[in-house]
């Protein structure tokens, strides 16, 4: 079947253009794969005969030159030449069919790749159907584009039409010469794009949905399709008029506004051929220019603005087309080694007319058919076909789910839907959310019930009121009725009320965990005050006094000692409003700086918290829940009040219960333990050997195995996030038995959002930050509408299609850098952890010379013996000092200033080589980027090799590099002699 | 190795005094080695060379013999031009140091110091744990699996061959030539480094197999031993091939430092101004 060149004159060879030679570039990055190939196919009611097929293909590739252009690899790198018509040949292949969709067959043969070696770019072939024959087409992009693909069907019909039947082919006008590419215009077209592109770095082109990139890219593709609703094409219509826009400018600013919506610019590039054939528009071969399209999408823009410039974008490009992307990237900043991540990562395709699906061959009626390309060259790619009112989406398998497509294509159509309301309003309100999105949100968030009684002590004193003699407290062998500890913190408060406390005061509580502990609380409430069980804090929280527990000698100033109280059998007075503050708890700062101060929780909060796990964790009169967490705890609310709130028992759990599981499971076994909470970041182990207890942890806090193993011994485990801002648990869920990421849902009466950075809230699949308003939000908590008093958690969520939470890590300080998570937390942690670093910042700056790259700045005096630890990845830099502002703390501008600045001037933290004239600097570079290659590590021209975490077997590969690139020969003991890259490089130099 | 010479100079001073570094320094490690020992000492000893045993080229199925080794460094020795003043021997480079200290003190008729650093005997378990090391290393180039049946297979070999380490030793060579095609394939490695690298293996196992026909003790009597917190701990453990050895030595110190880092740490370099009669 191939093409046989033949004896004849062979005409001369060229060199590829910058184009071809981009395209060639991608077939190399994915080799074996069809990434170029354009493909059509037909559908045709009845026999088609492949002698005719074979002729007629071939007088079209006679008149027409491109058809006949062959590439194939030279010294001088990729070279095409034309071969003679007498001497081209495309044999029509006969194609098997499975039976099942005609499409899917088709897609083995429109994946083949062409081999770039001198043979025909298009191939032809022919499946027998039962309802008719199939004829595929496929072209290399080389010699081809769409537009040629429908050039190639309207010329090569007829000449079937007439070859078939015994007639002589129809005259076909002379192919028209190709036109020199004017140089000055193209010099001006040249400068247009530099200007265009002045200073941007393709640093924002991910989504925040979809998956990690991988290393190296497959480019496997799927694609989803919409049809518009008659409401979504009537907005198009309707917004060309209102935006003067035309409609490629109408369907490129709402791309760009989605883009932009689900986290890719503000400053974005888009990708969009633009067809150069001009008034040649019958030509045939690869005649569009990619050009990139860039735009600010800002969100606080209304959508004509946005509109608007697309239009002027758009109508610049259509003027300078006559240089493409490719004549431009010789001189771009390039991310990477990848052929496409040099601008854009998106692609805009806007298809004004393609022939319609049925045409006729042969006499025969035939349908065109559409071959599902298995390959994306991009994460997304937008194709716009207007006159079918067709949209749909190309995307890379690997970077985002099917589900997200389909979510994205779903948000476009309601962009175009609300924009065209109001054409002025701002982006963010609208961009990026579709219907769904809405139903599922709003149904996840309806958690409102009424919570009654509405705070825990007045639901504590009805069940010492209904079940006195029931046990409330165990310690051990000591056993308080409800009747016990009403009386005694009935005694607390009047303690307390002698000393001057009323409703609104803070008490401090200075009491050991236990029984005492309980009453102290309660008699707290029953004052009316907040308790703070912190006595550290007692002043700066302005606590009236601090209640101190008995045995503590002497009571001091302000103090009142709790072993003077007296149980009081009488009747206590109702208790206090759920808007009343209940306790004041301490509170780290969710971005990790030191902690803030106690944050205030409301009777109403602590109430809602019990109420909604007594439903959740079936806890009623008699059930047993462990106490185990610090009063100053979050953990404590729910260990101490669900079960006084609901008739159940607290167990005080002794304090190796902490730490030895065996403890742990003999407390539980002795007192009929069913619930047990794990405080956050405590070890799990101490949960081995549950069985039959309900179980609250935070899913990462709980390793695969022991989540397995706690429900094959019948254990429940119930996943649960909050902290102290927000009374304790906030979410809950069901972990997943396979411990897999659990789907998490707000508590009664309590709200879950996805928020992006600017505050805008994310729908279905998008990764943001996990912000909570409701019932458990400390009052202290800043109001924001339209949300109410929001707290901002610090985790990174995305919400699930059944509407739960998932979390995927912590925000901000976990990072992916070259594919690798990173946590900048750990990276500091590790700096600072040796001896002589006084401090440590960790940050990912983004250059446009290598995309997103690890800086990390060390604060020693130690110098020049200073080396980073081993294993710190990314570029780490010593200072005397980190730059700090006023207030004495690290200045994070600056810090993002100066890595900038080190990555461009390329300093690492190296000590210049002390022993010997410096080797040839060019090698020495090499060999510092093998070393870091192989090791993963950072590396300096002074990296020991196996300082650095290497062995003699990466040694082995190391040595074979070193050939490879030097093409010296070096035994082994050789690379175990000269260790590091300068003297490598000087042994190298040696010969 | 390629390269026969005896003794490699790792540092040289004019006025003729050397100290005698017996290590298996081929192997490519992260543990620091003896010239990390001398630039650590920097100008205390810059009155010092340093000269280091290199491993003569010897296939286990010659058999050799703790002679073989010992013949190959004492023939060529230095001691002809220099005075020895120390011996030092790291892990089981020490059981080595004896008999050269011997031939030394017979040569110049004066005894050399002889420091011993982590020392060790050579058993079977050590023959394993340096082969399952080895495993680890080629890290994901096995699958958890294939690591695993290297694991049992190692254990399989020293079980079956506990009398006779030299046997051991061969066996497991045998396994690790299996396992290091396998590696190098799939890493793309072509056979000249695979060979290469099997030739190391092998020679680290016959030297290590070689030197538990030697009896130290006589000599290790008036030794000083130098131990990383590692290897205390493996004392303390009962591990059989550090107990065996540190068992025999009077003069024995402890350092809070990790086995890597003991011949780099600055408290070893004080312990030997402190304790060395250097």
């Amino acid at each position: 079947m191939d093409s046989r060149i033949g004896q004849g004159v062979r005409p001369g060879r060229d060199g590829a253009t910058a184009k071809e030679k981009a395209l060639w570039l991608l077939e190399k990055l994915v080799p074996g794969t069809g990434i170029n190939n354009i493909t059509v196919a037909l559908h045709v009611d009845g026999r088609l005969r492949p002698e005719a097929l074979e002729t007629s293909i071939g007088a079209v590739a006679g008149r027409h030159a491109i058809l006949r252009t062959v590439f194939s690899e030279s010294d001088a790198g990729l070279v095409k030449e034309v071969i003679p018509a007498s001497a081209f040949r495309v044999a029509i292949e006969p194609l098997e069919l499975s039976g099942g969709p005609l499409e899917e067959d088709m897609a083995g043969f429109a994946g083949r790749p062409f081999e770039l070696d001198g043979r025909p770019l298009l191939r032809a072939g022919l499946a027998a159907h039962p309802d008719g024959d199939v004829l595929c087409l496929a072209f290399h992009h080389l010699v081809s584009d769409l537009l040629s693909v429908a050039a190639f069907m309207r010329a090569f019909v007829p000449v079937y039409d007439a070859v078939s039947a015994g007639r002589p082919a129809p005259p076909q006008p002379p192919e028209p010469t190709p036109v020199a590419r004017d140089a000055q215009a193209m010099e001006a077209d040249l400068a247009y794009w530099r200007e265009h592109l002045r200073g941007y770095t393709p640093s924002g082109l991910d989504l925040w949905c979809g998956l990690p990139r991988p290393g190296t890219p497959l480019m496997t593709g799927g694609s989803v399709t919409r049809t518009l609703s008659p409401e979504g094409q009537a907005a198009v219509v309707r917004l060309q008029r209102e935006v003067r826009a035309p409609v490629a400018a109408v369907l490129l600013a709402a791309y760009f506004a989605l883009l932009a919506a689900h986290g890719a610019g503000p400053d974005l590039v888009v990708g969009s051929p633009l067809d150069v054939r001009g008034p040649r528009s019958q030509a045939m071969g690869y005649h569009v220019n990619v050009v990139p399209l860039r735009l600010q999408a800002d969100l606080d823009e209304g959508f004509r603005q946005l509109a608007k410039r697309a239009r002027d974008t758009f109508l610049g490009a259509m003027s300078h087309a006559g240089a493409s992307v490719d004549d431009l990237s010789a001189e771009l900043p390039r991310t990477g080694s990848s052929w496409s991540t040099t601008l854009y990562r998106h692609f805009f395709n806007f298809l004004p007319d393609i022939s319609s699906g049925d045409l006729a061959i042969g006499g025969m009626g035939a349908r065109l058919l559409t071959i599902p390309n298995a390959f994306s060259k991009f994460d997304l790619e937008l194709f716009a076909v207007p006159s079918k009112a067709e949209i749909w989406f190309r995307y890379a398998t690997e970077i985002l789910d099917r589900a997200d497509v389909e979510a994205l294509l779903r948000r476009y159509e309601a962009l175009l839907i609300e924009a065209v309301r109001d054409v002025d309003r701002p982006l963010r309100e609208l961009a990026g959310w579709s219907e769904a999105d809405r139903a599922i949100a709003d149904a996840a968030n309806r958690t409102a019930k009424p919570v009654t009684p509405g705070t825990v002590p007045e639901a504590f004193l009805s069940w010492a009121r209904t079940a006195p003699d029931e046990p409330a407290v165990v310690d051990g062998p000591r056993t308080l009725s409800y009747r016990q500890v009403r009386e005694a913190a009935a005694g607390v408060r009047n303690l307390l009320q002698g000393a001057g406390v009323g409703p609104g005061d803070v008490v401090a509580v200075d009491v050991p965990h236990g029984p005492d502990l309980v009453t102290a609380v309660l008699g707290i409430w029953l004052a009316g005050a907040a308790y703070l069980p912190d006595a550290a804090s007692a002043a700066s929280a302005g606590a009236k006094v601090v209640l101190v527990g008995a045995g503590t000698g002497a009571a001091g100033e302000g103090e009142v000692p709790l072993g003077a109280a007296v149980p009081d059998p009488a009747a206590p007075e109702p208790a206090t409003a759920p808007a009343a503050v209940a306790c004041l708890l301490p509170a780290d700062d969710p971005s990790g700086s030191a902690s803030s101060g106690p944050v205030r929780l409301s009777h109403g909060g602590v109430a809602n918290l019990a109420g909604h796990f007594a439903a959740e964790l079936a806890a009623g009169p008699g059930t047993g829940t462990l106490s185990l967490a610090a009063p100053s705890s979050c953990g404590s609310l729910l260990e101490l009040f669900l079960p006084l709130a609901t008739g159940g028992r607290v167990v005080i759990a002794p304090a190796e219960a902490r730490t030895d599981p065996a403890v742990l499971r003999r407390t539980v076994e002795e007192q009929r333990v069913e619930i047990v909470q794990l405080s956050p970041g405590a070890s799990a182990r101490v949960l081995d050997g549950l069985s039959g207890v309900r179980v609250l942890a935070r899913p990462e806090d709980v390793p695969p195995w022991l989540a397995r193993r706690l429900a094959d011994d019948g254990c429940q485990v119930h996943a649960v996030r909050g902290d102290a801002r927000t009374c304790g648990w906030v979410l809950s869920g069901r972990l997943d038995e396979q411990g897999g990421p659990a789907g998490e849902r707000p508590i009664t009466n309590t709200r879950a959002f996805v928020l992006a950075p600017d505050g805008r809230e994310l729908p279905t699949g998008v990764r943001g930050e996990l912000c909570v308003a409701g019932a458990g939000v400390t009052p202290d908590a800043p109001d924001r509408p339209p949300y109410g008093r929001l707290h901002r958690t610090g985790e990174l969520v995305r919400r699930r299609p059944d509407g739960a939470l998932e979390r995927l890590g912590r925000l901000g300080r976990r990072v992916v850098v070259a594919e690798t998570p990173v946590d900048l937390d750990r990276v500091e942690a590790a700096l600072t952890g040796q001896a002589g670093v006084t401090a440590a910042a960790a940050l990912v700056v983004a250059d446009p010379e290598a995309g997103d790259t690890l800086v990390a700045f060390a604060e020693t005096a130690d110098e020049p013996q200073w080396r980073p630890p081993a294993g710190v990845p990314g570029l780490v830099v010593r200072l005397d000092l980190l730059p700090r502002g006023a207030d004495g703390l690290v200045d994070h501008d600056a810090v993002a200033r100066l890595a900038l600045e080190r990555l461009a001037a390329g300093t690492a933290a190296s000590a210049p080589s002390a022993s010997g004239p410096p080797a040839d600097d060019d090698l020495v570079q090499r060999l510092v980027e093998l070393w870091a290659r192989l090791l993963k590590v950072e590396a300096t021209a002074e990296t020991g090799f196996f300082e650095a975490g290497g062995h003699s077997l990466l040694a082995a590969v190391l040595a074979q590099e070193v050939e490879e690139l030097t093409g010296v020969h070096l035994e082994l003991s050789e690379i175990f002699e000269h260790k590091t890259p300068v003297a490598l490089a000087a042994r190298l130099a040696a010969g | 190795m390629p390269n026969q010479n005896p003794w490699s100079t790792v540092a040289t001073a004019d006025p003729g005094k050397v100290i005698l570094g017996v290590d298996f320094p081929a192997e490519g490690r992260r543990e620091a080695d003896f010239g990390d020992l001398m630039k650590k000492m920097g100008a205390e000893w810059s009155g010092y060379s340093l000269m280091q045993t290199i491993p003569p080229n010897i296939r286990l199925d010659e058999r050799p013999s703790s002679d073989t080794y010992v013949r190959h460094w004492i023939q060529d020795g230095p001691w002809r031009e220099y005075e020895v003043v120390a011996v030092m021997g790291y892990c089981v480079g020490g059981v080595y140091a004896a008999p050269i200290a011997r031939s030394v003190a017979d040569a110049q008729g004066s005894m050399p110091e002889v420091v011993l650093f982590d020392p060790q005997f050579t058993d079977a378990g050590l023959l394993a744990s340096e082969m399952v090391k080895n495993i680890s290393m080629a890290g994901p180039v096995f699958s958890d699996e294939e690591a695993e049946q290297g694991r049992k297979d190692t254990e399989r070999i020293v079980a079956a061959n506990a009398g006779d380490l030299m046997d051991a030793a061969t066996a497991i060579v045998g396994l690790y030539r299996d396992l290091a095609s396998i590696a190098f394939k799939r890493l793309g490695l072509n056979d000249d480094r695979r060979d290469e690298i099997i030739r190391l293996f092998e020679s680290y196992m016959a030297w290590l197999a070689s030197a538990a026909e030697i009896d130290p003790a006589p000599v290790w009597a008036g030794a000083t031993a130098v131990m990383s917190a590692d290897y205390l701990g493996l004392e303390a453990q009962g591990n059989a091939s550090v107990g065996a050895a540190t068992r025999i030595i009077d003069r024995r110190f402890s350092l809070d430092v990790t086995h890597a880092d003991l011949m780099r740490a600055d408290s070893t370099a004080e312990l030997l101004l402190d304790k060395s009669r250097l």
